[in-house]
């Protein structure tokens, strides 16, 4: 072997076990900041296997002994949960589609044409997302009561899919795309719904997805809304079932918390699919100059 | 397009019209199309329309009003209501509160979401699974995140006892003016970090890895590369989880209410909690509701403001 | 037939329609109207508890075998979310036909109740519901002599006592427990410890200052009450600078024993009581199956005595109630059916009872041998017939909230009692628009 190939595998070999340290040392300082940052959900979970007796010991018993896993199935079975989570897949799911997909329309029509009072139609839109529900509360319920949605599913979907926050991220995300591409197909003779739906939304994804989980997680744990407009049980959505069991004057914490950590599988796998997709779904374009 | 382009495509068409055509409705009705943008932007407006604006808009009607829960009648009272907010201690402190609270919460989710977000797009092992952990805290249901949160912060609880374990001074976290805000700041940056985290991951994937490479080619380091490619290219994200975080946290009051029922003597007492307060319990909805609007207000100058600092050519 | 006789068989016969009238209308009158037939639903908000929400799903349920044409759609409905609820659904003219509220909570939805119905519950004249409960159960539920709500549960607060660790401090019970609130504070000292590391492991009284505004609030009001005076006078102007309120406020003061040391939360307010760290606590008769829910050793070691009061007599509690009402929308039929069943519930409170521990003041809830086994069931009964109600004003929320932030001062930020007071009454004064 020449001495110049010695020396290129010399410095191959340097920079991979350079490259293995960087990984090792960013492995560890994800390691640490990940438990750090889960220490509350350590104890959710560590609770959720306690009996009630032991719940709020200190200093803290991070692996009960013995485990109560029989508080799961006992958590599923008082509430039936199968029902709760049918019904809360069909809410925040149809949310989510209606949604993501109105807020790609709006993001891509505030980004991509410049048509007058854009930019105070933007401002507009943002405004709505300040206002707490508890101030609208009222005249929405009146609004939904006049739309004959009481105790519906439509009524727990059409106005919660009215969140502008979609509408922000999809006109950024659009924003930061060039415009060759969209302006080429036009061009060429596309109309502009097949232009949106053929050559942006693609190159979207990421956005979309994003938006997507956003929008899923916000609506899965939300409350009040479907508590005020639902009267029929067997139509109420999840949280309303992690609620039975807290009251004023006592609560059974292990069944809490093991219902919290089964509300929570859904999303949590949800994302796990979704995570993947984000970052490795941006299909190369040649969009890159 | 710009209008100069628009205008020399319709000379190029052969349109001597064009000239006639108001500065509106070239804007609108130009060979690009314009009125195309509203079209895609009906459908959510519509939407928004009914179940936002007319919320809205009898929210505004009811705080010129001395609107209340259990009273049938009301009377106009004009800027009545929007008078008493500013003789009121409570709200002035509320808005004192809510501006720390926010202040600290965003900065906090903003700077960590940012770590995280790049951390996590880099090529570690297992970075999926670490970013589905890491997305727990915000998976939690909103009504347990307290419980959690109020254990922890017991004072011979977790938190203290890991500050005496580093030599500091053990803190009074729910009981007292400073650590009760604090606590919730903590709690409330736990749940919004990996949501800005999340939005940040997608921001980072408009960036074209080439600009990467070639800045690694000219000698960039780390620091500089992300100095000079990844914080400029961010800025539109940043807009998003500006907005998003501000959201978040100031129509938040679940937290408050149970953690710390707004004390010790109001001192995390924040606005979407005083409209809760007056609102609900206090039966008093035209009052809350000239408080709401106020705080509206607010948050749309400053996210008007964000929106200029942050532009880009484009935008 | 002769002249007189015709006469008198016209009489005759004109008198037998106007008896028969007669007799007919005080039948019709003394008769109470039936109950309505027809098929009719009725919506219900229930307890907040799942124990006793289970309880009255299975009253409803046999309520309904007694009259099948009524179905009843019963909810859960957590205290806080359902008070939101009711809020925006009363006003604009829906709601549950029957709801549960909270006693603060009836001055302010009192536009929409419906008042009872006696011929709902078989009887004649409201006077005659009235004879049902104790004598003046319920004030607080009656506006113009009529009755709005019924209460499904009236507690008081006894004094509870961790008997282990109270006499293993050397203390005799019942010659050592404390009747006054200044015998309290002196007893802190004595069953006050701490461990080698200087954490507090016990002590003798814990206000719950955590759980909730309405655990010291309530006795706060109680307090002024049981010196004779007023929280607010009659034309609703505070009182909160008076004698009486700073004497109140002096419990608060002298009681505190390491306020910030607490595990109570809002959803579990028993929590020291249970875990041994408060040796004496306060409640009603469900606190005492909410402790041993939570601690199985306190089962048999729980004693119940009078709450301590400024004077030493009976009367240093207050007293509140869950109450069911009926929706004034409703139509006539379907409020008929609900007060039906409300008065089929509270009359069997002691199925409740046994389940949660839930107190009605119900003549019969007294009698029932479930309740009359209970031990220390007589001292809640006295506490209860002596306690002091709530002052009532639609403005009980922001009355609480001042109270709330007045005690807040004293206990964590040591200000001065009278400056205290004087904050309080301007902020309440503020929060009301005054």
């Amino acid at each position: 072997m020449s001495l110049a190939t010695a020396a290129v595998h010399q410095s191959r070999r340097a920079a991979r076990v350079r490259a293995h340290a960087v990984t090792i040392a960013l492995l560890l300082l994800l390691t640490g900041v990940t438990v750090l940052f889960l220490m509350p959900i350590f104890w959710m979970v560590s609770t959720s296997l306690k009996s009630n007796r032991h719940v709020f010991d200190l200093p803290i018993q991070w692996f009960p002994r013995p485990a109560l896993w029989s508080n799961y199935p006992a958590a599923y079975r008082t509430v039936r949960f199968t029902r709760y989570f049918v019904n809360s897949a069909v809410v925040t799911g149809s949310v989510t589609v209606l949604n993501v997909l109105l807020s790609a329309l709006a993001g891509y029509g505030l980004a991509k044409y410049r048509f007058l009072g854009r930019h105070a139609l933007l401002i507009l839109i943002l405004a709505t997302l300040m206002l707490p529900l508890e101030v609208v509360m009222v005249p929405l319920y009146l609004t939904v009561q006049r739309l004959g949605w009481l105790n519906s599913y439509q009524g727990m979907i059409v106005p919660v899919a009215a969140n502008a926050l979609g509408v922000l991220m999809m006109r950024q995300y659009f924003l930061s795309l060039p415009d060759d591409l969209i302006a080429a197909a036009r061009i060429d003779g596309a109309g502009h719904v097949s232009t949106f739906l053929r050559i942006a939304v693609p190159l979207a994804w990421p956005a979309l997805l994003t938006v997507a989980i956003l929008i899923f997680q916000s609506t899965w744990d939300d409350f009040v809304w479907p508590f005020l407009i639902i009267s029929n049980t067997s139509k109420a959505t999840v949280p309303l079932a992690v609620q039975t069991f807290q009251s004023a004057e006592t609560s059974d914490f292990p069944m809490l918390m093991a219902v919290s950590s089964i509300a929570s599988v859904p999303l949590t796998l949800l994302f796990f699919i979704f995570q993947r997709q984000i970052i490795t779904g941006v299909a190369t374009t040649g969009m890159r100059h | 397009m710009s209008s100069g382009e628009t205008a020399g495509i319709a000379v190029r068409a052969g349109l001597p019209r064009e000239r006639l055509l108001s500065r509106v409705r070239r804007r609108w009705f130009g060979p690009s199309q314009p009125w195309w943008g509203f079209v895609f932007t009906l459908p959510m407006l519509v939407l928004l329309v009914c179940f936002k604006f007319w919320p809205m808009a009898y929210a505004a009607w009811l705080s010129l009003t001395n609107a209340s829960l259990t009273e049938r009648t009301w009377r106009f009272v004009g800027v009545h209501n929007y008078a008493r907010l500013a003789r009121d201690s409570t709200f002035v402190g509320a808005l004192a509160t809510t501006g720390r609270y926010v202040g600290a919460t965003i900065a906090l989710s903003m700077v960590l979401g940012l770590g995280l977000a790049v951390l996590l797009n880099q090529k570690v092992p297992a970075r999926g699974l670490f970013r589905t952990l890491m997305f727990l805290p915000a998976v939690v249901p909103i009504v347990v995140a307290p419980i959690l949160w109020q254990f922890l912060f017991n004072p011979y609880g977790l938190v203290n006892d890991a500050l005496k374990a580093v030599g500091l001074h053990p803190v009074n976290w729910l009981l007292s003016s400073q650590g009760a805000v604090e606590a919730l700041v903590v709690a409330t940056a736990w749940r919004l970090t990996p949501l800005c985290m999340v939005i940040y991951l997608a921001g980072l994937q408009s960036i074209p890895g080439e600009l990467y490479e070639a800045a690694k080619v000219d000698g960039a380091g780390a620091p500089r590369r992300f100095r000079s490619i990844t914080l400029p290219m961010l800025k539109p994200t940043f807009l998003v989880v500006l907005v998003f975080a501000i959201t978040l946290t100031v129509q938040n009051f679940v937290l408050a209410l149970v953690m710390t029922g707004g004390g010790p003597d109001n001192a995390s007492t924040t606005l979407s909690l005083f409209v809760y307060q007056t609102g609900f319990l206090g039966f008093q909805m035209g009052y809350a509701s000239a408080a709401a609007l106020v705080m509206l207000l607010i948050i749309v100058a400053f996210t008007m403001l964000s929106l200029r600092a942050l532009r880009t050519e484009e935008g | 037939m002769p002249r007189s006789s015709l006469v008198r068989l016209a009489a005759v016969l004109a008198l037998v329609p106007a008896a028969l009238l007669a007799v007919g209308g005080i039948a019709a009158n003394s008769a109470p109207p039936a109950f309505p037939s027809g098929s009719i639903t009725i919506t219900m908000f229930g307890s907040d508890e799942a124990p006793q929400f289970k309880v009255e799903e299975d009253m409803i349920a046999d309520w309904q075998k007694l009259h099948p044409n009524v179905t009843v759609q019963a909810q859960q409905a957590p205290l806080g979310p359902a008070f939101q609820k009711l809020s925006t659904q009363l006003p604009t003219g829906g709601g549950p036909t029957i709801f549960s509220v909270f006693e603060p909570w009836i001055d302010g939805f009192s536009p929409y109740m419906a008042p009872a119905n006696p011929a709902a519950f078989g009887l004649a004249s409201m006077r005659q519901i009235y004879d049902l409960y104790l004598p003046h159960s319920l004030d607080a539920q009656s506006r113009g002599g009529a009755i709005f709500c019924l209460p499904s549960a009236a507690p008081s607060w006894s004094l509870l006592i961790n008997r282990p660790k109270f006499t293993a401090a050397g203390l005799r019970i019942p010659e050592d427990i404390p009747h006054t609130w200044a015998q309290v504070a002196a007893l802190q000292k004595k069953l006050t410890k701490y461990d080698a590391g200087g954490k507090l492991v016990q002590r003798g009284f814990g206000v719950r200052y955590t759980a909730g505004p309405q655990w010291y609030a309530m006795l706060f009001v109680a307090s002024i009450e049981s010196q004779g005076g007023s929280v607010l006078d009659r034309e609703g102007n505070p009182l909160l600078t008076s004698p009486a309120a700073a004497k109140a406020m002096q419990i608060f003061q002298e009681t505190a024993v390491a306020p910030t040391i607490t595990k109570d939360v809002q959803t579990s307010p028993y929590q020291d009581f249970a875990d041994g760290l408060d040796v004496m606590s306060y409640g009603g008769v469900n606190a005492m199956s909410f402790a041993v829910r939570l601690n199985p050793d306190l089962k048999g070691n729980i004693y119940v005595a009078q709450l301590p009061s400024l004077s030493g007599q009976v009367g240093g509690s207050p007293k509140y109630s869950f109450d069911y009402c009926v929706d004034k929308n409703a139509s006539a039929d379907e409020q008929f059916a609900a007060w039906s069943l409300v008065d089929y519930m509270t009359n069997h409170g002691n199925l409740l009872f046994t389940k949660t521990g839930a107190v009605q003041p119900r003549n019969n809830f007294f009698d029932s041998p479930d309740v009359k086994a209970t031990p220390f069931i007589n001292v809640f009964r006295n506490e209860l017939t002596h306690a002091q109600a709530l002052p009532q004003t639609k403005h009980w929320g922001q009355l609480q909230g001042a109270i709330q932030n007045g005690v807040q001062k004293v206990v964590f930020k040591q200000e001065a009692i009278p400056q205290a007071l004087q904050e309080m009454q301007q902020e309440y004064l503020q929060a009301i628009g005054k």
